[in-house]
């Protein structure tokens, strides 16, 4: 059945799986839209690094995270790969999207309201840092 | 105070940075917890694995008696097969008796 093969890979994970195809999906925007790379959420990272960089960034990230929730039970030596992938994956995430929230958090403070996005940004990075403490706790 | 500090660290990337920095240490800590934690609970009790092991004996003996269930069950139809033809010979004779 083709729901018990699907639960394999995403029971437990939909969140882990839910970020990185994200990620993925919008570096390939913005190689599409450049002009994507102006937005808002991205502010302060942009400041530092290009639009290019930056979805070569998401692209890259992504697609290991992906990976690594792919791996179940591989191992090099005697390290099980795919969890330490997952963390570091995880952690590199939280990084940015602790980034698009202070961004956002910064406009907000601009326009004297909050934006919605900032409680999200920040829960997905509280979520992340959550996701490698369990993901090597349950290796 | 908050728009005049965001303004203020506005040309500096030190507040991002420095949520950069704390991000990725909580994620170092988050990680080397996960690892801590791990190591401290024991993957499988004793007991557990006593258990598991009765487990296995167990299938092992279903198994090695499964297989003799077979052979005594043949055994018996094959001696039902016999007692029956047995009760046929002796309706036979019984049928065929003169009568007096």
């Amino acid at each position: 059945m083709p729901l018990t093969r699907f639960n394999y890979y995403v029971e437990g994970r939909a969140f882990e799986w839910i970020m990185s195809i994200s990620m993925c999906i919008v570096a390939v925007e913005v190689f599409i839209w450049p002009q994507m790379g102006n937005s808002t959420t991205f502010k302060f990272l942009r400041e530092a690094v290009s639009a290019d960089l930056l979805a070569f960034v998401l692209l890259f990230v992504g697609g290991v995270r992906c990976i690594g929730l792919m791996l179940n039970g591989h191992t090099v030596g005697l390290l099980k790969i795919g969890p330490w992938i997952r963390a570091i994956g995880s952690v590199i995430s939280a990084m940015m999207w602790a980034q698009f929230a202070l961004s956002l958090l910064h406009l907000s403070v601009q326009q004297e309201f909050p934006l919605p996005g900032v409680t999200f940004w920040t829960m997905f990075t509280l979520g992340e840092l959550y996701v490698a403490y369990t993901t090597v706790k349950n290796a | 105070m908050l728009k005049e500090l965001t303004e203020a660290l506005g040309p500096w990337p030190i507040l991002q940075l420095l949520f950069g920095l704390a991000v990725l240490g909580g994620g170092i800590y988050a990680i080397f917890r996960g690892v801590n934690t791990k190591k401290e609970e024991p993957t499988i009790h004793l007991e557990d694995r006593r258990a598991e092991w009765e487990a296995y004996n167990q299938l092992r003996n279903i198994e090695e008696n499964s297989f003799k269930l077979v052979e005594l069950q043949k055994q018996s139809n094959e001696l039902q097969r016999q007692m029956v033809d047995s009760f046929k010979q002796l309706a036979g004779i019984l049928w065929n008796q003169p009568r007096l």
